[in-house]
This record gives structure tokens, C-alpha cells and sequence, in this order.
């Protein structure tokens, strides 16, 4: 009944695998990585995104200490947006350095984490003791944990430890006993309200 | 088709872009979701990103957006000429639909001309709603599965319009299923092992790529595909938690999210200005009632004359309807009116088949009697679906009784 049905079937086959792989690679192909490995103290957030663009990096996990009180996104889009002081983890989604973050909260603070209106849970992570995946209003993946939960990452990440919620020490010892590397650690020290 | 039938299918085109195309540049400005769906194209083919229209649907939307952005500018014809070009392709995608499943032309007709005049359809047209195209999509995908008669390359055209629906809405996978099942059963191909994969391979394999290809600039952004994977399971699983809460006080459709309402009561939502003491302007989404009324008899109607006569042809609006529906009443999300539009090819094709079917053996006058009722009907809608001046009075009640937002110059 159907002519040449097993080409066409070979040619739809072929097509679904080259699409896959074609975005595979397209999405791998964009991540950057920093030349050599760099702790770096900065003394305003948006300076972050200085060193992020200076050392090239795109396409990155990012493991976040800190607070992110907006963490579900911002409704008041008005064009693209322009680093602030407040904004650098939203700039940097936009501008492509990032591509998935987890979020430490620290494990004293996780149930009143949860209760917060802005947490809004897609999923539990399995095998997290205290992990919840969740998204901003923009689709970008995130994974709320604590310290205790946070699992061991393969992939070299990008490290951001705001000094005045986190010791910056007992963060990067942290990473240290999961068996993270970083090769791009910020640390901002200031007096941030 | 016949050179008669073709100019009949032209003109309804003509009408249906007519309708939907006059007075296009009003207004001048990005309305509604237009504020979102129009900067989400151009920062999705750029930067991968979805910013900011929602995350959860497929991006098949912002492409197009950025091609219409292109080829019109950033004016209101790149913002709305793709609604228009695809609502009024999806009119003539439904006379197509209605003739084959009854065979005749004035079934066909009516079907067409009650979509072409449909007040929703025609407000959804006019600005950046993604049922207008991804429904035209599908119809279409529907259109060339009814007439592939064993033509590989139809089911393959076929499949690759249904790919291009579902990366513009989930809502089609119901029914790009049953499409599998039917093209399984016809025949009785899933006896044979090279004609059923041949089915497998290009209805799923096709409109799989289609979607997975829609992701590309997303997968610019550094992601694996096991990632993507993750990625589509959390946007469905997101979906299912929005509730009304979740949406901008603002919305204007966030009086009415029952599916159940649609075909039984009125429904009119949307916002408007009185003008002086006896005009207005309003953008009204509205269910064409005495229309739509009509929907569950004729499916009923239409269900039980496809059973008598063991034709899958006359039944299958009847399926394709209620696979679609059964979805929106099911989800635990909200679902509101401009969700039926893609249902509205198939509840107007049986309602084509109804009033045909009555009319042949009652008097062949009826026909046009009701065409008529109802496209005049549709008709005196069409000023306060698609922001006319218009004098308030004969539209008191329908204003008086609606849920729009309606505020005072």
C-alpha cells in the first residue's frame, strides 16, 4: 500500500537521531570554561559578571550561596536587561553565562525556605535528602538544597559565595569534601542589606 | 476539486483574511499578549531565551515571531500578520476538513463560513494567540491524513504539520496519538511489521524532531539532551500546578477557567472604553452562542449517524473534538475560552453535517435559512470582537451581561 516505506521510515529514523544529536552538540558545543582556576573577591555583586565575561565562561552550572529573594523572576519586563546591583544572576541567564544554578540555603533555614511565597516547587529531587527542583519565570533550572544535601557535580562549576550570609572558607571546604571543582570562584564581601 | 469549488475556497479566503485584516494597525501599540509574545521572539532566536513570554510551551511561536518580525518590521502588521495569514488559511483548512468528512459542499460551506465570521476566531486572529496557527497546523496535519490514500509522502507532510502544532502547544498530543492509532488500524497495518513501523517511524519519529528541532536556540545556551529531557517533564509538571491565583489579577479571562462552560453558557470577556454617553470600543472574546449551542447535539447527532452507517470518516470530528476537549476539562490547571479555538473546525463541521443532514429531509430552504441566521448573527458581533466605534444600545445587553472590563473615557 505505502510506496518505498522503507526509506521513508529509514529517513525518519535518521532524522529524529540527527536532530538529537545535532542539539546535543549545539548545547555542549556553547559552554565555556576559564583557562586556568581563580578565586576572586569582589566588593559590589555586579562585579561578578566582570570576571565572568572576562575569563569567557558561557553555558554554566552555577552553585549560588546566597540569598535570592527574586528567585522566581520579575514581572516587569522592560527590554533587555541592564546589570544592576540587584540583578546579576538574572543578567547572567539572559547573557547566557548560566544555565543552571543550585541554590544552598542553609540547612537551619530549608522549611521556612519551602513556605516562601516565591519558592514555587516543581518537583522533590530524588535521592536529596532536602532538594527541590525549581524554575524561574524564565525556565531556568534550579535546585533549591542545603549544604548537607548538596550532591557531588562532574562538571566543573562556576562558584558564587556572598561572604556576609556564607563563611566563604566553610563554603569552599564544602565543595572541597563533594568533590567539586570550580575553575571561576567569586566571593563578595560587602555590607549588602 | 473543480474550478468552481476552487474559486469558492478563494473566496472564502478572501473573506476570512477580510475580516481579520481590516483595520489591522489598530491598535498601534502591542496589546495584551502581544507586550510578551512579540519581545520573546526576538530574544529567543538571539539568546535561547524564552524571556518574556512563558517557559512551559514550546518555542515553535518565537521563531515564527521572529520571521513575521523580519519580513513586516516591528510595526503591528510583523506583529500580526501571522495570525491573520494562518487564521484565514485554518477557514479554508476547515472547509477542506468538513467536505471531506460529509462528502458535500454545503456542509462544507457552512462549516468554513461559521469559522471565517466567528467572533473569537476572528479577535484571535487579529493579534499574536498561538491556537490561531498551531490550530491551522493541525487542521492541516488532519487535512492530509484524510486524503493520504496509502501516500507515504502524504503521511509524512502530514506528520510534519502535527510536529509543527505540537511545538507550538501541547494540546494536540491527544489527538496526534489517535491520528497513530487510526493509521495503525486502517487496514489492519499493525499486522504487518514494515507498514507498522513505517506508521511509527514517521507519525512519532517526524513530529519528535519537529518539536525537539523547535529547541534549538534553547540548546544554545549550554543544555544536553538529557537535560532537555528533564526540561520538558518539569514544563509539564509546571503546568499542571498554575492555578488562577498563579496569573496577573489583571487577565481579562480569569472570570471564566471551566472548560464545561464553553458550549452551554454565554461567555464574553475582554475590555473595552465607552465613548461619550452612547459609544464604545470593545475587544470582547465571546462565545457565538447560538452557534456554539449547537455543538454537543450535532456531535451527538454526528456520532450516532457515523455508528449507523460504519463510517470513520463522519465520526471523526466527532473524536478529534472530544480527544481535544477531554484534555481541557481533565487538567486540574485553569483553561480559558480562547482554548476552544482549536476545537471549533470540528464543533462547526458537525454542525455543517447537522444542518445539512435536517435540511435534506425536512425542506432544502432550511439551509440557507440558517446559514444566514447564523452568519448574520456572527456578523453584528464583529464590531465589538475587533474594536469599532460602535453605538453602545443594540450591544446593552451583551455588555451588560458580560465579564469584561469595561472602563469610561
Amino acid at each position: 500500500m505505502y510506496r518505498h516505506k522503507i526509506a521513508w521510515s529509514l529517513a525518519a529514523t535518521a532524522l529524529l537521531i540527527t536532530t538529537i544529536v545535532v542539539g546535543h552538540d549545539h548545547g555542549t558545543g556553547h559552554r565555556r570554561f576559564a583557562q586556568a582556576r581563580e578565586t576572586v573577591s569582589v566588593d559590589a555583586p555586579e562585579k561578578a559578571y566582570a570576571v565572568w565575561q572576562r575569563t569567557g565562561v558561557k553555558g554554566r552550572t552555577l552553585v549560588l550561596f546566597d540569598r535570592y529573594p527574586h528567585m522566581h523572576g520579575r514581572f516587569n519586563y522592560q527590554g533587555e536587561p541592564q546589570l544592576e546591583h540587584s540583578n546579576l544572576i538574572e543578567y547572567s541567564i539572559f547573557q547566557n553565562v548560566i544555565r543552571k544554578l543550585y541554590f544552598i540555603v542553609p540547612d537551619e533555614n530549608w522549611v521556612e525556605f519551602l513556605q516562601q511565597p516565591t519558592t514555587k516547587v516543581i518537583k522533590p529531587i530524588a535521592g536529596l535528602e532536602r532538594g527541590v527542583s525549581l524554575y524561574d519565570l524564565n525556565g531556568l533550572p534550579m535546585i533549591g538544597t542545603t549544604p548537607s544535601s548538596l550532591p557531588h557535580l562532574s562538571e566543573p562549576v562556576l562558584v558564587y559565595i556572598n561572604g556576609d550570609v556564607f563563611d566563604a572558607r566553610q563554603a569552599q571546604d564544602l565543595l572541597t569534601r563533594k568533590g567539586i571543582s570550580s575553575d571561576i570562584t567569586v566571593i563578595y564581601q560587602g555590607n549588602r542589606k | 476539486m473543480k474550478r468552481n469549488e476552487i474559486i469558492l475556497v478563494c473566496l472564502l479566503f478572501l473573506l476570512a483574511f477580510g475580516l481579520r485584516f481590516y483595520d489591522i494597525g489598530y491598535p498601534s501599540f502591542r496589546w495584551g499578549d502581544e507586550m510578551a509574545h512579540v519581545p520573546a521572539g526576538t530574544n529567543y532566536w538571539l539568546n535561547g531565551q524564552f524571556e518574556p513570554d512563558n517557559w512551559e510551551h514550546p518555542p515553535l511561536r518565537h521563531i515564527l515571531m521572529y520571521g513575521f518580525l523580519q519580513l513586516f518590521g516591528d510595526n503591528p502588521y510583523g506583529w500580526r500578520m501571522r495570525n491573520i495569514l494562518f487564521g484565514a488559511a485554518a477557514c479554508v483548512l476547515t472547509y477542506l476538513f468538513a467536505r471531506n468528512v460529509s462528502g458535500g459542499r454545503k456542509a462544507a460551506l457552512l462549516a468554513g463560513l461559521l469559522l471565517a465570521t466567528d467572533p473569537l476566531h476572528i479577535v484571535m486572529s487579529r493579534y499574536t494567540f498561538e491556537e490561531i496557527y498551531g490550530g491551522a497546523f493541525f487542521l492541516a496535519a488532519i487535512v492530509l491524513y484524510q486524503r493520504h490514500a496509502g501516500r507515504s509522502w502524504l503521511v509524512a507532510a502530514s506528520a510534519f504539520l502535527m510536529g509543527c502544532a505540537l511545538a507550538t502547544k501541547w494540546y494536540y498530543v491527544p489527538c496526534w496519538l489517535l491520528i497513530y492509532l487510526l493509521l495503525l488500524k486502517e487496514n489492519r497495518n499493525y499486522r504487518s511489521v514494515g507498514t507498522a513501523f513505517f506508521i511509527t517511524a514517521t507519525y512519532l519519529f517526524i513530529p519528535a524532531s519537529v518539536f525537539i528541532g523547535s529547541y534549538y536556540f534553547w540548546f544554545m545556551r549550554g543544555y544536553a539532551f538529557p537535560e532537555f529531557l528533564q526540561f520538558i517533564q518539569d514544563a509539564y509538571l509546571s503546568l499542571q500546578t498554575y492555578r488562577p491565583e498563579n496569573y496577573n489579577p489583571d487577565m481579562v479571562f480569569l472570570s471564566h477557567s471551566s472548560a464545561l462552560e464553553w458550549f452551554i453558557r454565554s461567555i464574553t470577556v475582554g475590555q473595552g472604553t465607552f465613548i461619550g454617553a452612547d459609544r464604545g470600543e470593545f475587544i470582547l472574546y465571546m462565545n457565538s452562542l447560538p452557534v456554539w449551542m449547537l455543538t454537543l447535539p450535532s456531535m451527538i447527532v454526528l456520532a450516532v449517524l457515523a455508528l449507523r452507517r460504519k463510517s470513520l470518516a463522519l465520526g471523526l470530528p466527532v473524536l478529534l473534538f472530544f480527544g481535544t476537549y477531554a484534555l481541557f476539562v481533565g487538567v486540574k490547571r485553569p483553561t480559558f475560552i480562547y482554548s476552544a479555538v482549536p476545537l471549533l473546525p470540528f464543533a462547526f463541521t458537525a454542525i455543517g453535517c447537522l444542518v445539512t443532514e435536517v435540511a435534506g429531509r425536512v425542506n432544502a430552504r432550511l439551509y440557507h435559512l440558517v446559514l444566514a441566521a447564523m452568519l448574520a448573527w456572527n456578523l453584528y458581533l464583529y464590531p465589538v470582537a475587533t474594536a469599532k466605534n460602535v453605538p453602545v444600545v443594540p450591544y446593552r445587553y451583551l455588555l451588560d451581561n458580560s465579564d469584561a472590563k469595561l472602563y469610561r473615557q
